[in-house]
């Protein structure tokens, strides 16, 4: 269809053909309205800035993309981007971020993906593929070693994600190709519809995936041979050797039981919410003791690119009503609580199916399992509309949950209501509606309770992307001497152990550091697990790069998407009052673990202020001139 | 260390134990129940018992989630959840 040789194309930079340097210097953009691509070489300049990840993500939303767009219009980009440190020998690098303007939020989106995708990409020879307009009928991008096709996608069009990946592995005959795709959800448009990559591996939240079925784009598969290398090997060997030794003992948890493991101490610590926010304590809930539910449904173990961990799972279950197809991968913590607790399901087969589908069918299970959970307790108070009362979700039945998926990835009956998400249906339903939501710029909760993690709570209210758990602080971590992020506050010069409850002007300074350093491993890209410190940062990007790093530089990086992020968030019309949960954050249980407890509304909004202060904003939330300018991303500030 | 009147426990499942680097005295198989005075808070009851583990813990005392500077009673139940890190 259209085919563009490698030797019509620019070449990566000469240290990274020689296997000296871990960036490729090269951005792939496509255009698949005309279509036609082209090849930007950022400079050394750009890269120092930005690193990778969300940052790159960024730049091409504020730069290229007018503001108050359709996000499912053909102006909307789609990026894929990976770090300076993906792909290179560093275990827990073998991640990218996929963003856009989100359908779902109206704000960003930028989701980070593991797996080998993004490890693939960069031998592929680009360091990102900005996606833009839209192709008159479904494709498919073929990238392998710098060249570029563009193929029909037609025969693709409605197969799910594993049999997607499949087709296109028989057809270029690899079975090493590494494939980006959709299902049925993102192609009819779901507003929170995931890219799933090797099938098991999503970019989840915020919609990515109804943004590129808007594009027509069936699947983005690449496979390369350059080499990634290193400008420092013995350097970045001191931060290897140290990750060697302390995966064994500080991710532990992860070579067990994976996040699954962490399912039921959730639930009794109070982290999962139950019922829709509304109970404390989850009936069955011991089906979830992570030995229990590897005997039932763990066949076997998976992992990323250089991941000694393997803290993936491959679920499977062999019986004739409810089939579990290993290709779909493995249950993880947040899978296991938005489509199991919060819907009052404790049935592990049933969250497991569940799971799968939402993998098949290419959909984020968190905002999944939010608006069903949410379309329950409207069916229980007598919201939703006449002729759906037999059809729609009902809490605690498993048999409902699964028809539910079904109906959302093909807008069937209320699934097509269901597809817009927990805060359009509320605005449709009306009434009382809105006292049922649990979502932060219109986005479904992630499954750390903010009545019990108080200061993630207002991580929630403050991302750019909508409520967001990763590039949060947690407030359960910090309550240690020890664990990676209380050496990363120490390194910070700041106290350890943080108090479990409440925000502080101290766990201000705490979450001022953490939401940096994340936003850093989102942009290098870093699997979240992977408990480096700023010194394995400081190291570990000199070594791939060759620049002489500082702890300020990582902590600036990450402050840049965050700000970033703010001046997107501005530009795209959201103002200070949009900084707020729902209310179902603040509803206060009457049992369980955290009966009585929740923050205020107007407590929030306090420490919202002390954040702003910090961050250098005014009361508005509007970052200073100054502040903007500290970060040198004054250009970016003009235009707004 | 202000030892208060009568004893708390401490619950050690085989998860936290499998992931402890340093196993508590009087627990060298998992599950057990480890009294501790009352009157002290967690995080003391904890360092008692020479508890030690690269994750942050989050006590669960008599069902409802308390910080570790919580002071034990006499007949507390401490139920110790680990903290995985990331997602
Ligand atoms: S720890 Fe798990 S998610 Fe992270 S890179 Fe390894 S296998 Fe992938």
């Amino acid at each position: 269809m259209l085919v563009y040789k490698a030797d019509t194309l620019p070449l990566p930079r000469a240290e990274f053909l020689n296997g000296q340097s871990a960036y490729t210097g090269l951005v792939l953009h496509v255009d698949l309205t005309t279509p036609r691509c082209w090849v930007e070489s950022p400079p050394e300049a750009f890269y120092r800035r930005f690193v990778g990840g969300r940052n790159f993500i960024l730049h091409y939303l504020l730069t290229q993309t007018p503001p108050r767009i359709d996000p499912l219009g053909p102006q909307n980009l789609l990026i894929f981007a990976a770090g300076v440190l993906s792909g290179t020998v560093l275990p827990g690098t073998g991640r990218h971020a996929i963003g856009a303007k989100s359908p779902l939020t109206g704000a960003l989106a930028s989701s980070e993906a593991g797996g080998w995708w993004g490890s693939e990409l960069k031998r592929a020879g680009y360091d990102a593929v900005v996606i833009h307009g839209r192709a008159a009928e479904p494709v498919y991008l073929l990238i392998r070693d710098r060249e570029v096709e563009l193929h029909s996608a037609k025969h693709l069009w409605g197969k799910t994600t594993a049999d997607t990946q499949d087709a296109l592995r028989e057809a270029v005959g690899d079975e090493k190709l590494r494939v980006a795709c959709i299902g049925p959800a993102g192609e009819n448009l779901v507003r929170y519809a995931s890219v799933m990559h090797d099938v098991s591996r999503a970019a989840g939240r915020s919609g990515i995936g109804a943004v590129m079925g808007s594009k027509n784009l069936k699947a983005v598969a690449v496979r390369g041979s350059l080499p990634v290398g290193l400008e420092n090997k013995s350097l970045m060997q001191t931060v290897q050797k140290w990750i060697n030794v302390h995966y064994k003992t500080d991710m532990a948890w992860a070579i067990q039981y994976g996040t699954a493991g962490s399912a039921l101490g959730n639930v009794l610590t109070g982290a999962t919410a139950i019922r829709n926010y509304t109970r404390g304590l989850l009936s069955g809930a011991d089906q979830l003791e992570p030995e229990q539910l590897f005997r039932l449904l763990v066949r076997d173990r998976d992992t990323c690119n250089k991941c000694p961990v393997r803290c993936k799972l491959v679920v499977g279950y062999e019986d004739e009503e409810t089939p579990i197809d290993t290709r779909y991968g493995g249950l993880e913590y947040e899978s296991i609580a938005s489509l199991g607790p919060l819907c009052d399901i404790s049935d592990p087969v049933v969250i497991a199916k569940a799971n799968e589908l939402c993998n098949a069918y290419g959909l984020d299970s968190i905002s999944t399992g939010g608006t069903i959970a949410f379309a329950m307790e409207a069916l229980e108070q007598g919201a939703l509309p006449l002729e759906w009362r037999e059809i729609a979700p009902r809490f605690g039945d498993g048999e409902s949950l699964i028809r539910a998926i079904h109906q959302i990835a093909h807008r069937e009956g209320p699934g097509d209501w269901m597809a817009e998400g927990s805060q359009r249906l509320a605005d449709r339903l009306g009434g009382r509606a809105h006292e049922w939501l649990a979502t932060g710029r219109g986005q479904e909760l992630p499954m750390h309770d903010p009545r019990l993690k108080q200061t993630m709570a207002m991580g929630y209210a403050l991302s750019a992307t909508g409520a967001d758990h990763m590039h949060n602080y947690n407030d359960s971590f910090a309550t240690a001497e020890e664990g990676d992020i209380c050496s990363r506050l120490k390194e910070v010069g700041l106290p350890v152990p943080m108090p479990l409850w409440g925000i502080s002007e101290l766990k201000i300074e705490a979450f001022y550091y953490e939401t940096a350093f994340k936003n850093f491993y989102d942009c290098a890209v870093i699997c979240h697990f992977y408990p480096y410190l700023y010194q394995h940062m400081v190291e570990a990007l000199s070594a791939a790069s060759g620049w002489d790093v500082t702890l300020d530089e990582i902590n600036r990086i990450g402050l840049r998407a965050i700000t970033l992020g703010r001046l997107y968030l501005l530009r795209e019309g959201f103002t200070a009052q949009d900084d707020r949960l729902s209310a179902r954050a603040f509803y206060k249980l009457s049992e369980g673990p955290i009966a009585n407890r929740a923050l205020t509304p107007e407590e929030m909004r306090y420490w919202l202020g002390v954040y702003y202060r910090r961050m250098g904003w005014d009361e508005q939330g509007i970052p200073s001139r100054q502040a903007v300018e500290q970060l040198e991303l004054l250009d970016y500030m003009k235009e707004n | 260390m202000q030892m208060g009147e009568g004893q708390a426990f401490v619950i050690i499942d085989k998860r936290l134990h499998s992931l402890l680097t340093a196993k508590p005295a009087g627990c060298a198989e998992a599950p057990c129940r480890v009294p501790v005075p009352a009157g002290i808070s967690i995080c003391e009851a904890l360092q008692l018992l020479g508890v030690r583990l690269p994750n942050a813990l989050t006590p669960v005392v008599n069902g409802i989630t308390q910080d570790l500077s919580y002071i034990l009673h006499s007949g507390d139940e401490v139920r110790l959840v680990v903290q995985i890190s990331g997602g």
